[in-house]
């Protein structure tokens, strides 16, 4: 299964993405904003600057992300990974550095697309 | 040495250039995978982790389980399916299993015939199946490799458009999987199809794949 790109629940991989799902969680629930942006995508993290006009530990804290409990669900395909925590759901992505937060804040829209308040552009 | 080469020279000509086109397919598809990702704001992947990943793999399995399916069935079909004309058929009328005579097996095999041959019963039996059970193991193989590569790479995709993944029975009976199978089915059927009717009338010099140049275009049958 490795071979295709699947990563199981327990895998490494699964397990890599999950820790930085709930480490950028944690600091966004404990007002960490200079962590919670140390683990956002590159492109997340320059549209929410963007966005708001401001400094990424400026803005964070304004996105009034969803407090999260206990992981659901996580699974990685490839260099992409959802994690279901208990208040939101998030989308990460690997980089070279490792695992980093694409989508945060996001509800299901039944037959669409996620909808995030937090997203790359 | 110098003997085996001449003597297999067929064989290490389509196993030499199978390896160099899948490494130029690996090389490309990586280049190819990295622009995409580029292009999303997404990480780069390193060479080695494209060779394990699931684009490369779907690509790869596609290609090979519908070249096994086109050799396959026409292996069985032209047990049964004739065309006048073809040196890919035999003799109109001779369409069938044939006799046991015709095939050389059981008491009319001859003393260099493989063992299997003249053993009788089910050796001979899955002996006599052996070429196309093969291919078939290898194609539904290939299939299935292609449905686990293409399920992850369509998941890959699905997470990055923030969509949920499906699960591998939703994914075998999603429209990627068909149309990535189907696309590859029709040009082989097309391909194998024209081959048995353009070499009714055309011939190429030399090739046991094609009539004598100047065999009638009504020979059925490469031993006329």
């Amino acid at each position: 299964m490795a071979a295709t790109g699947v990563t199981a629940c327990g895998s490494p991989e699964t397990q890599d993405a999950t820790r930085v799902a709930q480490r950028f969680a944690r600091a966004v629930d404990t007002s960490g904003a200079a962590a919670a942006c140390a683990d956002l995508a590159p492109a997340t993290r320059s549209e929410l600057e963007q966005s708001a006009g401001k400094r990424c530990p400026a803005a964070i804290l304004e996105q009034h992300l969803p407090h999260t409990g206990a992981v659901r669900s996580a699974t990685a395909y490839g260099t992409m990974a959802q994690v279901r925590l208990r208040g939101d759901t998030l989308f990460l992505a690997r980089f070279q550095g490792g695992w980093k937060v694409m989508a945060a804040g996001c509800s299901p829209k039944a037959g669409h697309p996620y909808d995030c308040t937090l997203q790359g552009g | 040495m110098r003997r085996f080469v001449k003597e297999s020279s067929l064989s290490l000509f389509f196993g030499a250039i199978f390896v160099a086109a899948l490494a130029g397919q690996a090389f490309s598809g990586w280049h190819q995978f990295n622009d995409a990702q580029l292009a999303a704001n997404l990480g780069l992947v390193s060479f080695g982790r494209y060779l394990t990943s699931a684009d490369f793999v779907a690509d790869v399995a596609e290609n090979w389980q519908s070249e096994y399916l086109q050799f396959l069935l026409y292996i069985a079909a032209t047990v049964w399916f004739l065309q006048k004309g073809s040196p890919e058929s035999k003799e109109p009328g001779k369409g069938g299993l044939e006799s046991d005579e015709d095939q050389k097996v059981g008491e009319h095999a001859r003393p260099d015939s493989p063992a299997w041959a003249r053993a009788g019963g089910a050796r001979t039996l899955v002996f006599s199946w052996s070429l196309t059970g093969v291919m078939g193991l290898i194609f539904l193989g290939s299939w299935f490799a292609q449905s686990l590569g293409g399920w992850a790479a369509f998941n890959e995709t699905r997470l990055q458009r923030l969509q949920d993944p499906l699960a591998w029975g939703q994914y075998v009976t999603n429209a990627d999987f068909w149309s990535r199978t189907l696309q590859n089915w029709q040009s082989e059927f097309l391909a194998v199809g024209s081959m048995a009717v353009l070499s009714i009338y055309l011939r190429q010099r030399g090739s046991p794949e094609s009539k004598p140049v100047g065999e009638p275009h009504a020979s059925t049958g490469t031993d006329e």
